[in-house]
């Protein structure tokens, strides 16, 4: 087999991978930001159709963990990290920094990705470890309105399905 | 009080299915009659559950509450309930005190993300570049020749895969490192796929 041949069969299985993927973000009175989200969600599950992509309100875990209702907000989100491969927080709504800060001191928090606009870059809403890792990333309005920002999502997620079939912690 | 104690210890039994039959029956009818009674064998079922949990039992104890107390669907549930409290909380305590340990957490998948962003970058230009590499060092003419693109193309390709530790250039020859050598093998037996001519 070819190099290209062996490539494309790898790209094949990247694209199959079972992920489990959450997209939190603001909810569906919000308008253009809601749609933004909602694209997300799409674009993810045309590249990779094995994935489970779900919003966090979408998610009911109690079947199989009776009781987390009873749970209070963070703690039942704290659950639905654990249970992804990828989180993407599309961070346009207000509070989106304090309900992050509950994740970050968790063992998880490497699964988030956090998209911020870049004119709060100099904001310190969400800890600079994040930042620094680059589980959060800055768009400008270009970016936000064209593909770039679908594609840098999709870029991470291929990294993560190839991190996971590898057996590596991405 | 000593009543009280006797009760529980009567109704723990009963739980346990260690009840003669006559008593067995007795206490039955109580629960169903009885308000009061029924509301102290819950008490009792939750704190069976919970020393199961923590191990508290005695061995025989043990034995009885898996075999007996937990065949009822619902205790089996309060269970897992428990049980997914309980690892929430130990959880909890310790990230409370495991700052350090998580930024390393997000160091390595950081590490991690960036050296395969480089494989995948180009649309899969990196792995074809590594993997030849992986035979023979190479100069970087020749290795755009042969995965068919230029020079603009492949340097930034290259650049990456450099800076995430997988290829190194020495005077103008490029090769494999034993790093990118070992994640390519990982990738090959992950896949099933492998990278040769």
């Amino acid at each position: 087999m070819g190099f290209e041949e062996a490539i494309n069969r790898l790209k094949r299985q990247i694209e199959a991978y079972d992920l489990n993927i959450l997209v939190w973000g603001p909810g569906v009175d919000s308008g253009e930001h809601f749609e933004k989200r909602r694209k997300i969600k799409q674009e993810i599950s045309n590249c990779f159709y094995n994935a489970d992509i779900r919003f966090s309100e979408e998610l009911d875990l109690t079947g199989i963990l009776p009781g987390i209702d009873q749970l209070d907000f963070p703690a039942q989100e704290l659950w639905h990290l654990s249970a992804c491969d990828l989180c993407v927080v599309l961070d346009t709504a207000k509070g989106a920094g304090e309900e992050i800060a509950h994740f970050v001191g968790s063992q998880h928090a490497h699964k988030l990705l956090i998209l911020t606009h870049e004119r709060y870059e100099s904001s310190t809403n969400f800890p600079t470890a994040l930042r620094k890792r680059q589980n959060q990333l800055f768009y400008s309005d270009e970016e936000y309105f064209t593909c770039n920002l679908v594609k840098q999502v999709l870029t991470r997620i291929k990294t993560i399905a190839l991190g996971k079939l590898s057996g590596m912690k991405v | 009080m000593e009543q009280v104690l006797e009760r529980e210890e009567l109704i723990k039994k009963y739980l346990l299915g260690e009840l003669a039959g006559d008593e067995q029956a007795e206490v039955e009818i109580r629960v169903l009659t009885d308000q009061g009674y029924f509301n102290e064998l819950l008490l009792v079922e939750d704190e069976i559950t919970d020393d199961f949990v923590s191990g508290t039992l005695s061995g025989h104890e043990q034995e009885r509450t898996r075999d007996y107390f937990l065949a009822v669907p619902e205790r089996r549930q309060k269970l897992k309930f428990i049980k997914a409290l309980e690892q929430y909380a130990s959880e909890s305590d310790a990230e409370d005190t495991a700052d350090t340990v998580n930024d390393d957490i997000l160091s390595e998948a950081q590490r991690n993300r960036v050296l395969l962003e480089s494989l995948i970058n180009g649309d899969w230009m990196g792995m074809h570049l590594i993997a030849l590499l992986r035979l023979s060092s190479q100069k970087k003419a020749d290795l755009a020749v042969a995965i068919r693109t230029d020079d603009a193309t492949i340097t930034p390709i290259l650049n990456r895969l450099i800076l995430s530790g997988v290829i190194e250039e020495y005077e103008g020859l490029f090769a494999c490192t034993e790093l990118g050598a070992r994640i390519l093998r990982k990738i090959e037996e992950a896949s099933g796929v492998e990278f040769t001519p």
